[in-house]
């Protein structure tokens, strides 16, 4: 809201600078966008607040600055303050106009009829103020109902009497469809929660937000009907948002006009014109529905209780003088007060409100740092948080990189195509119309965007479904690998790129982390996604939690991806729980270890997992660890078999192994795989 | 005995002049095995000694002992000496160009924002505040209207809010978070979340239909906006600097009564100019009445700000945008 500089002073001695007012309003909470100059003056921008109806004006910012600053008041903001007080006359005996109000979102309609209005231009010192405030002048009549509505903050509105052809305006809600061409010469179709302004025969005004052009003013108008009223905000809004027309009027209708200054503003629009029309024009008829007069509360609170919620030392007496400056009536005995806010104020509901008021006024900039005396309350973070935590943390170190992407996306050929979408109704743009279902499209793109080489990257976040209930959210881990396992460097020139098992040995250790258990074994076939023999599920107590693996090369060509990238998508919903708290110590054995190498010959088809099971059953007791060191595979084997070479690590609590005790569980394990068809290699 | 000692005297002439002369230890093995190792001249003389008396054998003993100390202590002196020598070389020989450069280890990293994420989750948690999370995919209901939002606010506009249906939305804050603990737990509460939260904006500079926010609040009886003063400003004083200095403006929001604007400064951002860093307040009676927390007892504040303010401010980023983009040359900017 722009405003004149000097304006302020039509109804304040103010003798601070336009920076020092400035600083003030925004201290006060309407705060200073910015002070412009023209060739006519200083301009403050200042925003208002929402809820201050009654402060989107130059009389609601003085009454603002007054209360703060105590600056005296000039002759006319004393005359606006009579005006105020001053009851349109209401007696209608001799009127030949009729109103009906038969909205109930119109609860206050005046009008007055003018005639007589000469042909005179808006004085100077009008244009400037309007063309300050940005409001280009138009006529005479017009000039000043905007000038009103800046200064007071009420719309008016006046009618070309004679266009009217009628005696009699209704205030109704519009019936669906009913058209009305407005000022600014586009029509409208109303529904039936419109409020419009009209005669028995057709529609003059949309109430609230603009005028019909049939009714206009003009050049040749000498006689007016000026209405002032009050619309509910919220009617005012909803039709304004429909409808797609918003102006000075509806602005200041949504956020609430008093209805107890409409007369004000009346006999403020008749001295005006009076005055600048040398007192030519006549007024011929008032009338004032307002069946019920609107009161604010009467709000009781204890000064200690303001001092408690602000924190700060106001004395009592201080409190009331701050009330009494902002227009209360103020009862009060000792530290306990009964409120009434002015009618203006229709923000001040209760004592918190109140409370505000002191504080904006004694200074925000006032209110100390004090440290909170709470109940003793342990802080903490979920075990669910822990957990991503903990992912996070080993990824990083594992080399990978982290990335935060967009949740609302496109569809993407890497989402699972068992799972719906839920979309957005109300989409951005056409290709965020989806809430992600997986993070690896994520993943890709971000792959994408860096070029598809030596990439680790992981993302952890919430991906979103439509299920037969509603909707579900869950967190997920996803994982992309692509290139150098390791960094290759003028040291290392030995580049291994990464396969499947090195993804495999990354979500090995994420879960050895966690201390989950978990299953890297399931095969998967059916996922479109995946290379179907070089992909995995991840099990975790025996329900399936992610998928892993070589992406599949149709795939890959098609988004551009090499066909050597690996990926994981893994659900991490509810996997806190499945994490053992304790890891239980074993006591560190004094006795040597003894280890054996086995070189083992078998059938490519014969999968490692059931030679270590065959290994583990056959080894008893004296079996510490198993593993693989090497897979051989050659001219040297017949064809169809490869070579493993496993170790096997014994060890007896209490005493020493020999060779020969050890020899003994080797023996057993090959005569034990040779059902297998395995065999040592010679 | 006379010529014995003339003897004795000239080896350890001998070995000096030998020792001035080595240049190596081997120089030195090969005077201590010309004198002191087996078939060195010491060694041959104490065969001797059976054909002395056995009078002078004593004698003559502790001669042949003296003189191999004696050489013995020459011969270790040099060879120390020529040995850190010898080692000097060996070192010299082992030079590397330390200016080549050194082998990484395969180090991940953190995201920007991220590393914002644990810098103030450490802060709150230190503070007191304890974690917790609610939907990004929210209800209708715990975004606005059990936020004291009345009916038809502009923020629950279409173009201003993404929506799934007439009942749920994307989140506009993650002050979202207070109906569902209010539903679950009474005061006293020290709560706080962060994530993610969109609206319906177009994404420039400045602006995004998705961004990070911060969300705390604390209920307990009496707490004032002093407390939440001295809470945000220990906050930003953790996570900015210990230069940030807080202000409060007066500001509206429908979940705060008074509600505050809060702005920090410091020297380094800026040229100390305010900066607008979130929204504040008392949180407002009409929500501690619905859930039955009588706010005549209770009081409690609430804060919110962006999470992306933080490191902007902090690194001088000026593209929102950058944060999810996921550009490697953006986020290898800030190794953590």
């Amino acid at each position: 809201m722009k405003l004149a500089y000097n304006w302020f002073k039509s109804l304040l001695d103010i003798t601070d600078s336009p920076e020092a007012l400035g600083d003030i309003l925004t201290m006060l909470g309407f705060e200073l966008e910015e002070i412009l100059e023209d060739s006519k003056g200083i301009i403050l921008d200042v925003n208002g607040m929402a809820n201050r109806g009654d402060a989107f004006c130059l009389l609601g910012l003085a009454r603002e600055l007054r209360a703060k600053k105590g600056y005296s008041a000039t002759e006319l903001y004393k005359s606006l303050e009579e005006l105020y007080e001053k009851k349109l006359s209401t007696d209608t005996t001799n009127n030949k106009f009729k109103i009906d109000v038969k909205a109930e979102g119109c609860s206050r309609y005046c009008y007055r009829i003018i005639d007589n209005i000469p042909k005179v231009d808006t004085p100077d010192w009008m244009v400037n103020i309007l063309e300050q405030s940005g409001i280009r002048p138009i006529s005479l009549i017009v000039d000043i109902t905007n000038f009103v509505l800046l200064e007071l903050g009420t719309p008016l509105h006046a009618f070309d009497y004679h266009k009217l052809s009628s005696d009699e305006i209704t205030v109704r809600y519009a019936k669906n469809g009913e058209k009305l061409k407005l000022l600014n010469n586009e029509e409208v179709e109303c529904r039936e929660e419109d409020i419009l302004i009209a005669t028995p025969l057709r529609p003059l005004a949309l109430a609230g937000v603009m005028g019909g052009l049939d009714s206009e003013v003009d050049e040749d108008t000498t006689c007016i009907l000026l209405e002032a009223a009050h619309f509910n905000p919220s009617e005012i809004r909803n039709t304004r948002t429909r409808l797609g027309v918003s102006t000075e009027s509806s602005y200041r209708f949504e956020r609430w006009v008093d209805p107890n200054a409409i007369n004000m503003a009346v006999e403020r629009f008749t001295q005006l014109l009076m005055e600048i029309t040398s007192n030519a024009p006549i007024v011929v008829e008032t009338n004032d529905y307002y069946p019920n007069t609107w009161k604010t509360r009467n709000i009781r609170l204890d000064a200690h209780r303001v001092r408690t919620l602000l924190g700060m030392d106001v004395p009592t007496d201080k409190m009331e003088e701050y009330w009494r400056a902002l227009g209360c009536i103020i009862s009060r005995s000792g530290d306990s007060f009964e409120v009434t806010a002015p009618s203006w104020r229709n923000d001040i509901v209760e004592s918190a409100d109140l409370i505000e008021d002191i504080g904006r006024l004694h200074g925000y900039e006032n209110i100390p740092e004090h440290p909170p005396v709470t109940t003793m309350i342990p802080g903490g973070l979920t075990d669910k948080y822990q957990l991503e935590d903990n992912i996070k943390e080993c990824l990083v170190c594992s080399g990978f990189q982290q990335i935060i992407s967009h949740t609302l996306t496109a569809s993407s050929k890497l989402e699972k195509e068992s799972i719906k979408g839920v979309q957005v109704r109300n989409p951005h743009s056409p290709e965020l119309h989806q809430l992600r279902t997986s993070l690896l499209p994520m993943l890709a793109s971000a792959a994408m965007k860096n070029g598809v080489k030596n990439l680790k990257l992981f993302e952890i976040g919430k991906v979103f479904s439509v299920t037969s209930t509603g909707y579900a959210e869950g967190a997920q881990l996803g994982i992309l690998l692509h290139g150098d396992s390791t960094p290759v460097d003028w040291v290392n020139q030995n580049k291994i790129k990464s396969n499947f098992f090195h993804l495999k040995g990354v979500l090995d250790s994420v879960f050895s982390a966690l201390n989950i258990d978990v299953k890297l074994t399931g095969e998967i076939r059916t996922d479109h996604r995946f290379h179907p023999y070089q992909s995995a599920l991840v099990i975790i107590d025996e329900k399936e939690a992610g998928v892993f693996g070589k992406i599949h090369p149709s795939l890959a060509k098609e988004l551009s991806l090499d066909t050597d990238t690996y990926i994981a998508e893994i659900t991490l919903d509810g996997l806190e729980n499945s994490r053992e708290d304790i890891r239980d110590y074993k006591i560190l054995s004094r006795n040597p270890s003894i280890r054996r190498d086995l070189a083992l010959v078998c059938d490519k088809s014969l999968a490692y997992q059931d030679i270590e099971r065959c290994i583990r059953k056959s080894a008893g007791d004296l079996l510490e660890k198993v593993w693989m060191f090497d897979k051989y595979e050659g001219d040297k084997l017949e064809e169809g078999k490869h070579s493993l070479g496993i170790t096997i690590q014994l060890r007896k609590q209490g005493s020493n192994l020999n060779d020969e005790e050890a020899n003994k569980v080797r023996d057993s394990i090959l005569s034990e795989l040779s059902n297998f068809g395995i065999s040592l290699r010679s | 005995m006379h010529s014995t000692t003339e003897r004795f005297s000239q080896y350890i002439h001998d070995v000096k002049c030998a020792v001035d002369k080595a240049e190596t230890t081997c120089d030195i093995k090969k005077i201590e095995d010309l004198y002191l190792n087996k078939n060195g001249l010491l060694i041959n003389e104490m065969k001797n000694i059976s054909k002395l008396s056995p009078e002078d054998r004593p004698a003559f003993g502790a001669e042949v002992n003296k003189t191999k100390a004696i050489i013995s202590d020459i011969l270790s002196v040099k060879r120390d000496s020529l040995a850190r020598i010898e080692l000097d070389k060996k070192l010299e020989s082992e030079r590397v160009d330390i200016t080549l450069p050194g082998i990484k280890t395969d180090s991940g990293n953190y995201h920007i924002l991220e590393q914002t994420f644990r810098q103030v989750k450490r802060t709150l948690n230190n503070m007191g505040f304890e974690y917790a999370e609610s939907p990004e995919l929210e209800e209708f209901k715990y975004n606005f209207s059990m936020l004291n939002y009345p009916p038809n606010h502009p923020a629950m506009d279409e173009q201003d809010t993404f929506y799934i249906d007439n009942n749920y939305l994307l989140r506009t804050q993650c002050t979202s978070i207070q109906g569902r603990i209010f539903e679950e737990r009474k005061p006293p509460l020290k709560i706080f979340t962060l994530g993610k939260t969109f609206r319906n904006e177009a994404v420039d500079r400045t602006h995004s239909h998705t961004f990070h926010q911060i969300d705390a609040f604390l209920i307990d009886k009496d707490i004032s906006l002093a407390n939440l003063k001295y809470t945000l400003s220990t906050f930003v004083k953790n996570v900015i600097g210990d230069d940030v200095k807080v202000r409060f403006r007066p500001d509206f929001f429908p979940f705060v009564e008074p509600g505050v604007d809060y702005a920090i400064s410091s020297p380094r951002f800026f040229n100390g100019k305010w900066l607008e860093l979130g929204g504040a307040g008392l949180i407002h009676p009409n929500i501690l009445r619905s859930f039955g927390i009588n706010p005549d007892v209770y009081s409690g504040f609430a804060f919110g700000l962006g999470l992306e303010r933080i490191p902007m401010l902090i690194h001088g980023i000026d593209d929102l945008r950058q944060f999810l983009e996921n550009d490697m040359r953006f986020l290898e900017q800030f190794p953590s």
